[in-house]
């Protein structure tokens, strides 16, 4: 969300001095069903998608941003005219939604929902990186043809023609798509799917036509939407961003899934959005997500039925009990502790810092994820919280750094806790999507309160002192410092995955329903997980704004919280150690590439791309995959591989459990 | 207060009132009726049989008796007490513990680990963090005698629970719900697709087991049913057709039709 401001509309307003008041509140209105359109068209294209293909697409924003750039590029560069541009944008990135899920997504089907969005997340970074490269941030007014030109009397006030025709084609085809889906046979058709999306394959030769044209319809729609944006927004490569972000919060406050609950919240998003604007402009976008918690905590559903996912909770498998057994054991963390002892005379300190905190923050991630089977897209709200409050502490109150420390990482596991008991119901993709969007609201704050936090500029000053008459201000001193700290963690760690305990959290991801049944209460699990997630999160968190003595926004931004997902899914998920490897990895390559290219979010969305559809089970699970678990397999048979996500989703989650729930 | 009043309410319920009771229990799923006004008094009896052809509501029937679905219209007594509001595991804590019709293990866990799961979570309440790290060798002895019980020999015990045959699956269900020790054990097929060796160890243990408890069985076996079922309830379209003794609803001619369909 870099750079989010509130939404162009809500400041841009047509408004001429000597008009009424009131005339100045309805145009605002207005200004607030513009954003609510686009939100609208946006969450519709996602819930048909994920509706039809149970698919939850992370790149539905980077296409919004596609139309508007593709839009720019025709209009200024070869003059065509808007009209021309839309249809163009709709086609084109129509096309690059068929192509997309032709080529890569359709391998994924059958495979954990987690895979999808994890893809098409990184496929996002590629696409906005690609567009960085070639160009900035623009504005484009003169793309408005000249019948749109000028302003309607709407007998209260005057509004600008153009806007007022994205709100009739939002509306258009909000109303044409519902029409179209429940009055047509086609509709009836692409909604029997959605139902039981294993039926799809009694539809015989259809079926791979119905998916591409579902996924052409959404992606055009998308495309569409940024069109129509390009003239009164920025045209920028982080439009996309901000979009997606909001998107998903209406997306799961509407009912994912449910075609009325993405068109009414989209709406009424954009409606409560300008209302919020009128009283305190900055909150337009903050209040978006925070419409979106007070839905989730009154009616946990969504305000709409969506379709009933519960289900599909994660059940990534990544490696075997035994290969688990083996990296839990006392020679992987000797192997690992050596590693550590000498990290910081194979490259230069703080980046040693830098790959131990990482690694601990991406634990933090993975103990949700591997041990815990939840998704969280939003770690980076806490590893930021914690860096900003440890050195709020420092550096406006004072405080000595031990303690800020520690009030740091208290005050961020609170905050973590607490969301926990609203998030720890959700499971499988909302999950995902609602830890997203509260990730998204800690930025905002952070942003918002540039006085203490410094905003763009970060908060320098947070200046590391000695303690216990150990110079911590010593590169080497301060890392071997923290290796202490992570060790001590990991020990922690360790410690409650092998207690009852950690059984428990694995039983609760094997199989909820039975975890159920035999008296486990596993929403209160969950609960301890998401909170010891936070607690290590911040731990790291608070550490990294010492290692580099200044926080930067990076920490809470969205990409910080893909950064320990990429790191785990590299190292190996669920084997402990691997987040470090992972986090090294990445660390390293981005080091050396940052000499060459600026393009670091290219290079990390390739490296998803890759894991996901070549090494699912990331460099140390692969290597234990192959050389224990084949080894020690042979003889017992073909489904002695416990360790294949491929069946895994099926197999414990099948469309057939449903009528046993 | 109101927990009080219900405390002394308890120790005499023991008598007076019956182990299980459903209110005119309605079930539905957007407009389908599953289970239809049932109402059903079950008292402390070792085994009951609930038999009824293929979606009659029998597995939705057990889904509301243990809280995985609750009961919005009707009410649910046990031993006097309303748990219609409690959840699934609040059920299970009161005693009340079902298997599943789709077999529901945790696959990529030990034989052991499954049912030391299950008794971890009896005696200890399952979420204890700082214990010494060969906890579970604490129940060992206990995991190994259930595992016994329902013939897993040992040499598959430390094998993932996904490498298990079907049959020794299905056995290994019931060895999760029993180290639960319920007082009310819910069985939902648990011989389906067993070998006939397994089934009959299988009615053994049922019969053995309801010595200390009452056993709920679904079953499409009838033979099963025979042997071990003390009385029938007969389930057809959500409603409650009859009940009686075995050989009496076998020759009930509404039962016969029930399966077979009316005769012309
Ligand atoms: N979650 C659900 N959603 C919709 N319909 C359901 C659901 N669960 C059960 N049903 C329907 O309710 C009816 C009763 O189902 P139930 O599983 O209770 O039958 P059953 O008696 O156990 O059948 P079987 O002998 O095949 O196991 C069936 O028609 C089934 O399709
Ligand atoms: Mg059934």
């Amino acid at each position: 969300m870099a750079g989010a401001a509130a939404p162009a509309e809500q400041i841009s307003v047509s408004y001429r001095p000597g008009i009424k008041p009131m005339a100045y509140y309805i145009t605002l209105l207005f200004n607030g069903l513009v954003t609510g359109g686009f939100l609208a068209m946006m969450s519709l294209g996602m819930s048909i998608i994920f509706g039809m293909m149970r698919v939850v697409n992370f790149m539905h924003g980077s296409m919004f941003m596609l139309g508007a750039v593709v839009v720019f590029v025709f209009g200024s560069y070869f003059g065509l005219s808007l009209w021309f541009g839309f249809f163009v944008a709709a086609i084109l990135v129509g096309l690059l939604g068929v192509i997309l899920e032709r080529t890569l997504i359709k391998r994924l089907y059958g495979l954990d929902l987690a895979y999808i969005l994890i893809l098409t997340f990184g496929l996002s970074l590629i696409v906005e990186d690609i567009v960085r490269m070639f160009f900035g941030v623009t504005s484009a007014p003169f793309l408005v043809p000249d019948m749109l030109k000028g302003a309607v009397n709407l007998g209260f006030a005057f509004y600008p023609k153009y806007r007022l025709f994205v709100v009739v084609v939002s509306v258009v085809l909000c109303a044409g798509t519902w029409f179209a889906l429940e009055r047509t046979r086609l509709g009836a058709l692409i909604r029997a799917a959605s139902e039981r999306p294993n039926l799809l394959k009694c539809f015989g030769g259809n079926v791979p036509l119905l998916i591409s044209g579902t996924f052409f319809f959404a992606s055009a729609l998308a495309g569409l939407a940024g069109a129509l944006a390009a003239p009164i927004r920025n045209v920028s490569p982080f439009m996309g961003e901000e979009m997606i972000n909001f998107v998903f919060a209406v997306v799961v406050a509407g009912g994912m899934g449910s075609i009325a609950g993405s068109v009414v919240m989209g709406f009424g998003s954009g409606l409560v959005s300008a209302i919020a604007a009128i009283f305190y402009a900055p909150a337009a976008t903050a209040v978006i997500y925070i419409l979106m918690l007070v839905v989730l905590v009154v009616r946990p559903g969504g305000i709409f039925r969506g379709i009933d996912i519960s289900h599909f909770a994660l059940h990534y498998t990544p490696i075997s009990e035994r290969a688990r057994r083996l990296f839990m054991s006392p020679p992987a963390a000797l192997v690992a502790l050596a590693a550590g002892l000498v990290l910081p005379w194979l490259v230069y300190p703080v980046l040693a810092t830098d790959i131990l905190l990482w690694g601990l923050f991406a634990v933090g991630f993975d103990l949700l994820f591997a041990f815990g089977g939840l998704l969280s897209f939003g770690q980076a709200a806490y590893w930021g919280t914690s860096a900003y409050v440890t050195g709020i502490l420092m550096v406006w109150v004072g405080v000595p750094m031990p303690l800020a420390v520690i009030g740091g990482v208290f005050a961020s596991t609170l905050a973590g806790t607490l969301f926990g008991f609203i998030v720890a119901r959700k499971k499988g993709i909302y999950f995902s999507m609602i830890t997203f969007a509260f990730a998204s609201v800690v930025y905002f704050i952070v942003n918002e309160f540039a006085d203490y936090t410094g905003g763009e500029d970060g908060l320098h000053g947070v200046i590391r002192t000695p303690l216990f008459g150990i110079d911590l201000r010593n590169d080497h001193v301060f890392y071997y410092a923290c290796l202490i700290a992570v060790g001590l963690t990991i020990a922690l760690v360790l410690r409650l995955l092998k207690s009852p305990y950690g059984m428990a959290l694995l039983g609760a991801r094997e199989n909820e329903r039975r975890m159920m049944s035999i008296g486990y209460n596993v929403y209160g699990l969950r609960v301890k997980a998401y909170a010891l997630s936070c607690f290590i999160c911040s731990i790291a968190g608070a550490l990294y704004a010492l290692n580099h003595q200044f926080v930067t926004l990076e920490t809470v931004a969205w990409r910080a919280s893909g950064d320990p997902i990429m790191m785990t899914l590299l190292g190996g998920a669920g084997t402990i150690f691997g987040p470090f490897l992972g986090g090294g990895i990445v660390l390293l390559m981005r080091n050396t590439l940052s000499s060459i290219t600026d393009s670091g979010s290219l290079f990390i969305g390739l490296l998803f791309v890759a894991i996901v559809m070549l090494f699912r089970r990331g460099i140390l699970g692969e290597i234990v995959h192959h050389w224990i678990d084949r080894r020690s397999a042979t003889g017992l048979g073909p489904n002695h591989d416990t360790s294949q996500p491929e069946k895994a989703p099926m197999k414990v989650a099948g469309i057939g459990g449903i009528a046993d729930a | 207060m109101l927990d009080q009043v219900q405390k002394t309410d308890k120790a005499s319920a023991a008598v007076a009132h019956p182990l299980l009771e459903l209110r005119s229990v309605t079930i539905s799923f957007g407009g389908f009726i599953a289970v239809n006004n049932v109402s059903l008094v079950l008292e402390q009896k070792p085994v009951y049989g609930i038999i009824g052809p293929n979606g009659a509501g029998k597995t939705t029937l057990f889904n509301v008796l243990s809280g995985f679905i609750r009961a919005r219209k009707g009410e649910l007594l046990f031993r006097g007490e309303t748990i219609s509001h409690l959840s699934s595991e609040q059920v299970a804590r009161r005693g009340i513990v079902r298997s599943f019709q789709i077999t529901s293990i945790f696959p990529h866990m030990t034989v052991t680990d499954n049912v030391v799961l299950s008794l971890e979570r009896r005696k200890h309440g399952g979420t204890r963090t700082f214990v010494r790290a060969n906890w579970s060798d604490d129940h060992s002895a206990e995991a190994h005698d259930l595992l016994d019980q329902v013939g897993i020999p040992p040499s598959l015990r430390s094998e993932p629970a996904n490498d298990l045959p079907y049959g020794r699956k299905r056995a290994l269900e019931l060895a999760i719900s029993l180290a639960a020790r319920p007082q009310v054990l819910l069985l939902d097929e648990p011989t389906a697709g067993m070998t006939v060796p397994d089934v009959n160890r299988t009615t053994e243990l049922i019969s053995r087991l309801s010595k200390d408890r009452t056993i709920i069985v679904v079953e499409h076996n009838l033979g099963v049913i025979a042997n071990v079922a003390d009385e029938i309830v007969v389930l057809q379209q959500g409603s409650v057709l009859t009940r009686g003794a075995y050989d009496d609803v076998r020759k009930d001619v509404r039962v016969i039709e029930a399966y077979l369909g009316k005769r012309q």
